[in-house]
């Protein structure tokens, strides 16, 4: 058999398998679930990949995951957009904990933390940004001090998508006061459910509250939940962030925008008006995805690679905020709560995993060479 | 075309004022504060005779025209405040019943997509609001909020579903129109003034956001853009065949700006209590309300 007919047998048997896995309820009536609804389909959607063996397809066998490799797990993520599958709730865990552990964890780390973000059980979240320090992460504040075993974390968090969900938390914080920027961060596993941390719930303008603020008063890490050593902490973070707006990611939005790019080419945009733009948006989707496939002919070389990369955040985050501009003013009335919905919350996709002013700078920076 | 584009005194007499009332009852709080509350007490707008400055001098009105309601309904519009002055102004203007009448006025507007003859009618979720039958239509009638079902999505418009919808005279729904379209430059031209103060004081990298080239740009573009939908609402007020497209231009363009708004403020463009949203919601369900106006 050629690696393509391997291929093809693996995209049958995962269609076959999201045809009977797939949660009618989801398909059928999503716009109607209650938030606890969806968050409980969600985190069940984690269980149900890993039984059927569908969690982690690039992560070693080792580790709990299926040992194949980038490309499964892309033609898996499209093959679930067509079957309308929710997404998983672990999503912080597999895109960004993993590859990071991965990247620059210990053997005891991978053993302990990865099976469980594979198996669903263990929801992550990522401590990172704080009120000063957004777009600047390098200027985090949140300090571990030293004590007996391990550290003492004091400082403030925000944003934190999945806090009260999380049980726990990739955490980014100082360990130097004398140490110079870049070298005074270090990266950590928080246990989330500990006394001395507090959240607060952050109401967004959708009116949901999908983040918080983490207040850590003496939070205790122990040494052995430290990654890599002090003061590499911004390095690491960088392969983190690197995921975070890297293929893999982008692969799960391209299923998100297919979702919404289908109601709105079945439903809501039947008007043979805005017909060309809907091609154009449909165009420029399915690029994503053709962008990140070829990319991973490049997965060894770290800069070709990139090169290939760095412009799917603003690819993927633009087009659906287009996309849910259009829908918005169509005045589709079988669809207005989702897309009002829908539209609010892309706002945020244009910020977060760093603004796309700031892939910009990097773009720029780190791609094209070009003079600070 | 060599006449001044500028109100007459009236209106930039009644705009001015209306500012400063604004700024005694919000006194400085943010949109946030007051937009699911009453900021500004009906007894009040009608005390001042706030609601009649549009009705005909002969019938002891201000006699503003519909370019000075442009320059009072910017000034709303920034505010957003929950009262339905600027209906209860236009229906004044339009209708003798209107003004006998005592209480904040609306109008029920068809719904696209809908196959019944359902209205969406803004402020019908307030009490007291008398909601017109029909408006510049021979005898004009009213019934009295609240009425229907209230749709939530827009805090600082209180819209109900109604039943039916209010019967207008061609001109008066075209005037509705530009007077809206002018609320909502209002709005988008307070989210500009808003995002370039923030640009000034949020400090990234140890610097003002406002002096990267990528904010200052956008900011610089957003001016511009403000200016050509206020640019869009004047021409609205005085070209009727031309009102449309030009208020479509001018809310489309405010949208816009609404959305870039919260991209220069960041995450806290994202929170409720940053409120941002509330103007974006006015400024979406305005535009369904025009686009309904116009159909
Ligand atoms: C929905 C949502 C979920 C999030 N989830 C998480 C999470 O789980 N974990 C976590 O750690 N963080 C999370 N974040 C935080 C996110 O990463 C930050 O919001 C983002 O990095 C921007 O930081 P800021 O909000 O402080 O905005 P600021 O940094 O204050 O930026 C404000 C504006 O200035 C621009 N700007 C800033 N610096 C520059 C520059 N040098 N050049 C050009 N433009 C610049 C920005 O692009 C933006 O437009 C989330 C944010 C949102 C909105």
């Amino acid at each position: 058999m050629t690696p393509l007919d391997n291929q093809q047998l693996f995209l049958d048997s995962a269609r076959e398998w999201l045809k009977t896995s797939v949660p009618e309820r989801w398909r059928q009536e999503r716009g109607a679930l209650s938030e606890d609804e969806i968050v409980e389909i969600r985190h069940e959607w984690d269980r149900q990949l890993f039984a059927g063996g569908y969690s982690g397809l690039a992560i070693p066998t080792m580790y709990g995951g299926q040992g194949m490799g980038l490309r499964e797990e892309v033609l898996f993520h499209e093959a679930a957009a067509q079957a309308h599958a929710p997404e998983g709730i672990g999503r912080i865990g597999k895109i960004l904990t993993v590859p990071t552990l991965v990247a620059h964890g210990s053997e005891e780390q991978r053993a302990k933390y990865i099976p469980g973000i594979m198996a669903g059980t263990e929801v992550w979240c990522q401590a990172f940004s704080e009120p000063g320090a957004g777009s600047d992460l390098a200027n985090v504040a949140a300090f571990a001090r030293k004590t007996e075993g391990g550290y003492l974390v004091t400082g403030q968090k925000i944003w934190t998508s999945f806090a009260q969900y999380a049980e726990r938390a990739i955490l980014l914080a100082r360990t130097s006061h004398t140490d110079p920027r870049y070298r005074n961060l270090s990266f950590f596993l928080l246990d989330m459910k500990q006394p001395g941390i507090t959240l607060r719930t952050i109401r967004q303008i959708s009116d949901t509250s999908h983040f918080s603020e983490v207040f850590m008063d003496s939070a205790f890490v122990a040494d052995s939940d430290r990654v890599g050593e002090e003061g590499e902490g911004w390095n690491i973070a960088m392969t983190t962030l690197t995921s975070e707006r890297g293929g893999v990611e982008a692969i799960t939005r391209y299923v998100e925008v297919r979702g919404d790019l289908d109601t709105l080419m079945r439903c809501c945009a039947t008007s043979s008006d805005i017909d060309t733009e809907v091609k154009q948006l449909d165009t420029r989707l399915e690029l994503v995805r053709w962008q990140v496939m070829k990319a991973l002919d490049y997965v060894e070389e770290d800069l070709e690679f990139f090169r290939r990369t760095c412009m799917l955040k603003i690819m993927w985050s633009e087009l659906w905020q287009e996309v849910t501009q259009l829908a918005v003013s169509l005045n589709c009335r079988a669809h207005q709560e989702h897309w009002r919905n829908q539209y609010l919350e892309t706002r945020a996709v244009s910020i977060y995993s760093g603004s796309n002013e700031i892939q910009r700078n990097i773009i720029g920076d780190r791609v094209l060479g070009l003079p600070r | 075309m060599t006449a001044t584009m500028l109100p007459t005194e009236v209106g930039q007499m009644s705009a001015v004022a209306l500012a400063e009332i604004i700024e005694r009852s919000i006194a400085g709080n943010p949109v946030a504060d007051y937009a699911e509350r009453e900021p500004l007490a009906w007894s009040v707008i009608e005390e001042g005779g706030w609601d009649s400055i549009a009705v005909a001098e002969e019938f002891d009105g201000g006699g503003a025209n519909l370019r000075d309601l442009v320059e009072v309904a910017q000034v709303w519009g920034a505010a957003s405040i929950p009262q339905p002055l600027l209906e209860s102004i236009w229906a004044k203007r339009w209708s003798a019943q209107a003004r006998e009448r005592s209480g904040p006025i609306s109008v029920s507007v068809p719904r696209l997509g809908v196959s019944d003859s359902s209205g969406l009618a803004p402020f019908a979720a307030l009490a007291a609001t008398g909601i017109a039958r029909s408006i510049g239509a021979g005898t004009d009638r009213f019934d009295v909020a609240p009425l229907g079902s209230a749709d939530t999505f827009t805090p600082a418009l209180r819209p109900s579903v109604l039943p039916w919808t209010t019967k207008m005279e061609i001109e008066a729904a075209r005037e509705l129109g530009v007077i809206w379209a002018a609320e909502v430059v209002g709005a988008a031209q307070k989210l500009v003034d808003l995002s370039v103060a923030y640009a000034k004081t949020r400090e990234q990298f140890g610097k003002p956001i406002g002096s990267f080239q990528a904010i200052k740009h956008r900011l610089a573009d957003m001016h511009s853009q403000a200016q050509y939908a206020q640019t869009a609402v004047i021409w609205a007020s005085l070209d009727p065949t031309n009102s449309q497209r030009a208020c479509d231009y001018a809310v489309g363009t405010s949208i816009s700006l609404a959305e870039q708004s919260i991209q220069v403020h960041g995450g806290m463009g994202f929170t409720w209590e940053m409120g941002l949203h509330y103007y974006l919601r006015t400024m979406l369900t305005r535009r369904e309300l025009i686009v309904g106006l116009w159909a």
